[in-house]
């Protein structure tokens, strides 16, 4: 019985928080950058790149904070190159993202090689340190991707910054008329997307304590998903990526036991998983979920 | 020079300056990045595309995979619709083909081949019109349900081609399946060195190239496809149905990309690979091919045919030691990333492009234009 709990109770459960932390933090990135109306498909490769630089500047610094905010600015890099596509040039934003991702990926592959060699990132370098309770130990990190929660919904619906946010995400004209900086709120907005999706990416690193190429793996997608799902709002948003989390932990956990014929339990069907229930929640249960208004439209200014 | 007009300046010149914008980029990463001689790399980038017979031939390779994936993200584009489900579809086709490939006897000479790429448009369109069909009957969002559908389709066909999985060959111990008979692989028509085979299906990819052009230009069907990709609501307004649009340019799109996958492994290997399937990056090149060729069928050919350059030149950097090892196909990924980039925020090319038709006395104006 014992055992029971400590595979089904607390394995999976420490399971969920860790693979939901980076999607709660990627997608709350994700909140702040629609809500000001530009869609960031690119998540992906922001976290791509906060995954290598966590792990990079760590490696290099000696200290894992120095790592965070080497990823947080290498997120924000790429999410600067989204902003000045989709604002200033008024890239569509889905190309833009799409772009985005392919360079990132590339990059930081490329960076990887020539930095690391074939060999990879050195086995030990500083990580986040871990907290709890006995055995019950999980990073740092997790507590941050909740607390995250809160002050999100905190700034985006309790601060007058949060109501210029979302006014230029819905309707970027009369924003405009009643003088917010369109193009400044939205800049601000990417450029959060970007820092949080660095710091997702760097969790995800950290975790295992290495970079391995493609290791995010779409969980940048699902965070969009889970955005989707959670309809733009922090606290749904967060249950979409404890759901998208545990689908993910179950699949981890499920993966060669023993009461499973051997097909089912097969990796190949069980990692599937995560993305068979984002693809079942979207089409499922969601319905028509609608987004900021503004959304995916270049704001022109007269 | 007089008769030059700016749309079709700016229809050749934008995508050329996008690519040497990228290029340039390229350049620059090698130099500060690696300290390499970015001149050397770039030489042997261009013996390996186009530099003998042998490097033309590995670029026509490249590019045919690449070109159906390019005509199915434009199709999909002209129907409003963005398709980064190439990969996904690729890998639906792959397998429909191939097991067409496996396990049919006895066919006939090019009827083999041919019924399997036949296989692989339908497997593909299928997987691809279930995200259209998402899309209109659940509304939900066709980027994040392509790529979810990305994955699936690549765990699937990992767990069909794994060991004892149902498509495996029985008693082998490598994660592939059994041998395609001869009759389904592509047939060679080119040989410009021993190990160099060019198979038809570049000819194919030019036939459906042909005939994407001829539906989305002179049928009725490719006129509903444009109304609706322009406006949705006028054209439900004037009795065309999104939703039966929609889901048939998914079935398109995902046949085009189904039959990319399935000429990549008929005509280039000897069986299916569960290791071929995680690596398949055809779906997003198709995005780049696609948007470089803006979005029209003949744009995808030439598109095509420049970005398998880039692939096969990559192979040329290799051979010839002249980035770290590993180092080429990454840096062609970061430059087809560029090229998305610059063709998509084309203002300040548009710009350049107009200064350029400026400079070669291009002056004059249609009248009500104005000059930007």
């Amino acid at each position: 019985m014992s055992q029971f709990i400590d595979v089904w109770i607390t394995g999976l459960g420490l399971a969920t928080l860790t693979f939901a932390t980076p999607l709660i933090l990627a997608a709350l990135g994700g909140l702040f950058s629609e809500r000001a109306g530009i869609v960031n498909i690119a998540l992906e490769g922001m976290m791509t790149a906060g995954a290598f630089f966590g792990v990079y500047v760590s490696v290099q610094s000696g200290s894992w904070v120095v790592g965070i905010i080497g990823a947080i600015v290498a997120g924000m890099f790429f999410a600067a190159i989204h902003a000045v596509a989709t604002i200033t040039f008024q890239a569509d934003q889905v190309v833009s993202g799409t772009a985005i991702i392919l360079i990132a990926a590339g990059l930081v592959n490329f960076l990887n090689l020539t930095l690391f060699g074939t060999d990879g990132s050195p086995a030990d370098f500083s990580t986040p340190p871990r907290i709890g309770i006995g055995d019950v130990q999980f990073s740092v990190l997790v507590p941050v991707g909740f607390l995250a929660v809160w002050a999100t919904w905190f700034i985006i619906f309790r601060t007058p910054f949060g109501l210029r946010l979302r006014s230029v995400g819905e309707h970027p004209r009369a924003a405009d008329t009643v003088g917010i900086n369109v193009y400044k709120m939205r800049y601000i907005g990417v450029l959060i997307s970007g820092a949080m999706a660095g710091l997702a990416g760097a969790f995800i690193s950290f975790n295992v304590s290495s970079y391995t190429e493609n290791m995010v793996a779409g969980n940048g997608f699902i965070a969009l998903a889970a955005l989707i799902f959670g309809k733009w709002r922090p606290v749904p948003v967060m249950f979409a990526c404890l759901l998208f989390g545990f689908s993910q932990g179950l699949a981890s956990r499920l993966s060669g036991v023993a009461w499973l014929p051997d097909s089912l339990s097969s990796p190949e069907l069980l990692t599937s998983l995560p993305y068979v229930i984002t693809l079942v929640a979207l089409a499922g249960f969601v319905g028509k979920s609608v987004g900021p208004a503004a959304a995916g439209k270049p704001y022109v200014k007269h | 020079m007089r008769h030059f007009d700016r749309d079709s300046a700016e229809a050749i010149l934008v995508p050329l300056l996008a690519v040497l914008g990228a290029m340039l980029v390229g350049m620059i990463l090698i130099f500060t990045i690696t300290g390499y001689d970015p001149f050397a790399a770039y030489t042997s980038l261009i013996r390996g595309a186009v530099g003998s017979p042998t490097s033309i031939g590995a670029t026509l390779l490249r590019s045919t995979p690449i070109i159906f994936t390019g005509l199915s993200v434009m199709i999909a584009f002209r129907a409003g619709l963005f398709n980064i489900g190439g990969t996904g579809q690729a890998v639906m086709g792959l397998l429909c083909g191939g097991t067409v490939g496996v396990y049919f006897h006895g066919l006939p000479g090019a009827s083999h081949w041919i019924l399997a790429l036949v296989a692989a448009a339908i497997g593909g369109g299928l997987w691809g019109a279930l995200a259209g069909f998402l899309k209109v009957a659940r509304g939900a969002n066709e980027v994040v349900v392509t790529i979810m559908l990305n994955y699936v389709a690549i765990r699937f066909g990992e767990y069909l081609l794994r060991l004892k999985g149902p498509l495996q060959e029985q008693g082998s111990s490598v994660p592939a399946s059994a041998s395609f008979a001869d009759n389904a692989r592509l047939p060679v028509f080119w040989r410009p060195d021993p190990f160099t085979e060019v198979n038809v299906g570049i000819i194919v990819a030019l036939l459906v190239a042909g005939l994407m052009w001829f539906i989305v230009n002179r049928t009725s069907l490719g006129f509903q496809i444009r109304a609706v990709g322009l406006q949705p609501d006028a054209a439900e307004y004037g009795g065309m149905s999104v939703t039966k649009v929609t889901v048939i340019g998914m079935f398109m799109a995902g046949a085009l990309s189904g039959l990319g996958g399935a000429v990549a492994t008929l005509g280039e290997l000897e069986r299916m690979q569960k290791s071929e399937l995680g690596v398949i990056q055809i779906g997003f090149a198709g995005i780049a091919v696609a948007l470089l060729g803006r979005n029209t069928a003949v744009g995808c050919v030439f598109a095509g045919l420049l970005l398998g350059a880039l692939d096969s030149g990559a192979v040329g950097i290799q051979k010839d030691n002249a980035l770290p090892a590993g180092v080429a196909t990454k840096l062609i990924g970061v430059i087809q990333g560029l090229i998305v980039l610059f063709v998509g925020a084309d203002l300040v090319f548009r710009r350049l492009s107009n200064r350029i038709v400026d400079l070669f006395g291009g002056a004059e104006q249609p009248a009500g234009k104005t000059a930007t």
